[in-house]
């Protein structure tokens, strides 16, 4: 009789210990489909990128799908394979990462301008909102509005109580609730959750081997590379046989990429 | 027999002519080469905007 208490009491200990593991060993896993006016002069200038958020306890990292992709590609030991999947993944425009560290109170952005990358940091409490009345359901959730600005724009963000996570997508955060829907008042730029999961747990690594600058220096520099994008091109040591007018063709692009998300460096 | 030669050489003539005009144009590579020193083409059927950025995520996977 005592050894079978004793042998219950080991499972119950056991089951506890795993069921402790399974709550803590786990991440969020948000997608959002991100809707965006690339330039400013044209309404029709407009692309759609499937954006992904991952909250592993007190960090997160928001990143597109194919930069996610990008990740798992040292896997593949196939040289027409890698190039297959680079094909993919140089169909995303989005190249930065976004980590959020809620303990260190601070936001890393990364970013890859022609061939170098660069990083750089800002305080996590970047928003000040306003909590408005209003309300409205998205997706099945009962969602809050409120509003605040910031690089130069304002944004109107739903968010939901229902998801008690102070996160969001970009850099947003610091509501009492999950983004589930945030726009800019002229929308050009949107962001609205479209699934939600738990997944086994993603430890996120600080970022390494990136040039460290200021968000202004990084503003500046990606407007003057993308001013030359030929220079730029050169200047990083690859050669490609566009003819004249191709590349002329390639600025004209680069020039029409002129809506970014952060107007300014304020 | 001549007129009947002439009008075979003709209809050949044409077909040929038709041909070569429906006929596709080859597909032209660009050449690049990485900053590492690897070489690829990519083919001009891309947008340029595709092709550079393909070339340019070539350059931060392959080197």
């Amino acid at each position: 009789m005592k050894n079978m208490k004793t042998k219950y009491i080991i499972y119950l200990l056991l089951f506890s210990i795993i069921g402790y593991g399974q709550t803590e060993k786990k991440s969020i896993f948000i997608s959002y489909s991100f809707t965006y006016q690339i330039d400013s002069t044209d309404v029709s200038s407009v692309f759609e990128e499937k954006m992904n958020l991952i909250i592993s306890r007190n960090k997160s990292l928001f990143l597109s799908k194919g930069v996610l992709l990008g990740d798992s590609l040292n896997k593949i030991n196939s040289q027409e394979k890698k190039i297959k999947a680079i094909k993919k993944i140089s169909k995303s425009k989005i190249k930065s990462r976004i980590y959020k560290y809620k303990d260190l109170n601070k936001i890393t952005f990364t970013g890859r301008v022609v061939k170098d990358n660069y990083i750089y940091t800002e305080k996590l409490n970047l928003f000040k909102w306003h909590l408005l009345d209003s309300t409205k359901t998205i997706g099945g959730y009962e969602c809050n509005q409120a509003k605040a600005s910031y690089g130069g724009r304002t944004y109107i963000a739903w968010y939901s109580k229902a998801i008690p996570i102070s996160e969001g997508p970009y850099k947003f955060n610091g509501l009492p609730g999950l983004i589930i829907k945030i726009q800019d008042v002229k929308k050009q730029i949107t962001y609205q959750m479209t699934a939600l999961k738990n997944i086994p747990y993603i430890d996120m690594e600080q970022p390494k081997d990136y040039i460290e600058v200021s968000k202004c220096q990084f503003l500046k520099l990606r407007k003057e590379k993308y001013g030359n994008i030929r220079a730029s091109i050169k200047q990083a040591g690859i050669h490609i046989g566009f003819s004249e007018s191709k590349w002329r063709e390639l600025q004209k692009s680069y020039d029409k990429k002129n809506n970014f998300i952060e107007l300014n460096c304020k | 027999m001549k007129t009947l030669f002439l009008s075979v050489a003709l209809l050949l003539g044409t077909i040929a002519f038709a041909g070569n005009a429906t006929k596709p144009n080859d597909l032209q590579l660009i050449p690049y080469r990485l900053s590492c020193g690897f070489q690829g083409t990519v083919c001009d059927c891309m947008s340029v905007e595709e092709a550079t950025s393909f070339i340019l995520e070539m350059e931060k996977f392959m080197c």
